[in-house]
């Protein structure tokens, strides 16, 4: 009984702090606690979804942590619209200053509500364990982020 | 009598009905062919001029470069504004060759080193295509660039310097499947353009063939996409490289965005899934190249 905690605590310890490790590796400051904050959290975003798309794609069998990857992005979802206060979108940030005109208001929250829809989904088929459930519902929550990625998010550039 | 006549008659105008039909369904075919490899060489987007929703093809993009403001010209069947007056073996030269009808070297912000692999067929049967395509009257625009970058005599240097006239030719032993990634990758969808770093001439560095680059097109981080593993794309499979250039996404689900996302929606989303392994087998075959491309620390 002991042991099985222990090993439990190990995994998930571990695994936090691969995520955490993941998330830390690029290290460029926007100059903004907020937008730098915003951008860790987007990395863990998608670091959560490349561990869960590894078995999607049948390159790692399938394993119960990944409940917990799937939760991390419900998570991250749920707070998405904590992550762009006002003054956050500066010059170095990917950020579009669009996000805060408010002509686009409705469009940038309904992103945000298509994201946590999506995220949900993504929950339940990754505790289905089924590998085509994952991956349409990975699918679904990559085109909830391109979507708003695709109006809102600068390119990269120098 | 009537019979073996109007037997023969009917035969005759069978095969003469052939014979008129056999030519016609050729042409479409290179047309159609022609409009496939113009989606793989990706003129549309530089032969556009996306932002005031101008005519396909009709010229007058801005392409920034460190040169200077280069704007692509109209290159629709117009006789007065366009290339409607150039027979084969002119398009040949200005699309293999880099040289206009009246002798005058392109500048090289014209992929014409990529495009100068491709075979004269395919090279012809894009020139079919786009004869088929609405006459636009837009004069081209002057380019910005200043002297002497903008003296044309100087490209006839540049070119004996850096412009290797020779056709594709696969890696020996390349698969076919390989070799036919590398011909659509040199020839056509021309990636080296912006994915090979180039010298201070601008020439494309061989040395490190597409393996990105913090100077690319507009000030964009272009990344590199050779198999390695730290600083390439080494740890993605073929089924994430083609899959990226169907539908923009990464393999961890982010998309991309900027040129690549234009170049995805206008060409490479639109091969075949067939023709897209084939890049990607080849972008597995190329040699890997650590080369670690990142915006610089401030």
């Amino acid at each position: 009984m002991k042991k099985k905690i222990v090993t439990k605590a190990l995994v998930a310890l571990l695994g936090g702090a691969i995520l955490i490790t993941a998330a830390s590796a690029h290290s460029e400051s926007t100059g903004n606690a907020e937008a730098d904050h915003r951008i860790a959290e987007m990395k863990k975003l998608g670091a959560n979804m490349g561990a869960i798309a590894k078995v999607a794609k049948g390159e790692m069998a399938y394993d119960a942590k990944l409940n917990d990857n799937a939760r991390a992005i419900a998570a991250i979802a749920g707070n998405m619209g904590k992550l762009f206060p006002e003054g956050s979108g500066v010059e170095s940030s990917r950020a579009k200053p669009e996000i805060w005109d408010p002509k686009n208001k409705e469009k940038f929250e309904m992103n945000i509500l298509n994201l946590q829809k999506a995220s949900i989904n993504l929950v339940v088929a990754v505790e289905s364990g089924q590998q085509s459930e994952i991956g349409a519902a990975l699918k679904e929550a990559g085109g909830a982020c391109g979507a708003c990625h695709k109006q809102f998010r600068k390119p990269k550039k120098k | 009598m009537k019979t073996g006549l109007s037997a023969f008659s009917s035969a005759a105008g069978l095969f003469l009905g052939f014979a008129v039909l056999l030519p016609v369904a050729q042409a479409e075919t290179i047309v159609e062919k022609g409009a496939y490899l113009t989606v793989a060489g990706g003129c549309l987007g530089c032969h556009t001029n996306t932002s005031e929703g101008s005519q396909p093809f009709a010229g007058g993009r801005a392409l920034k470069t460190p040169f200077g403001v280069f704007y692509s010209p109209n290159i629709t069947p117009d006789p007065e504004n366009g290339i409607g007056r150039w027979n084969d073996s002119e398009f040949l030269a200005a699309l293999k060759k880099g040289v206009s009808p009246s002798g005058h070297p392109y500048f090289p912000v014209f992929p014409y080193p990529s495009y100068t692999k491709m075979t004269d067929k395919d090279a012809l049967a894009i020139k079919a295509y786009l004869f088929t395509l609405p006459k636009a009257s837009i004069q081209d625009k002057p380019h910005e660039v200043s002297a002497p970058l903008s003296w044309r005599w100087l490209q006839w240097g540049w070119r004996a310097l850096f412009f290797d006239d020779e056709p594709y030719s696969p890696a020996p032993n390349a698969s076919e499947k390989v070799a036919r990634g590398g011909y659509l990758v040199e020839a056509l969808t021309h990636c080296g353009e912006c994915h090979t770093p180039r010298n201070s001439l601008g020439a494309p560095d061989k040395e490190l063939y597409l393996a990105g680059t913090i100077d690319g097109p507009d000030r964009e981080i272009v990344p590199n996409i050779t198999p390695d593993d730290g600083t390439g794309i080494g740890d993605w499979s073929e089924a994430d490289i083609a899959g990226l250039m169907k539908s923009g996404m990464l393999p961890d689900f982010d998309n991309v965005q900027g040129s690549m996302a234009e170049v995805i929606d206008h060409s490479l989303s639109k091969l075949t899934d067939d023709d897209l392994a084939a890049i990607a087998a080849y972008l597995k075959s190329i040699p890997a190249i650590k080369n670690t491309v990142a915006k610089p620390k401030s």
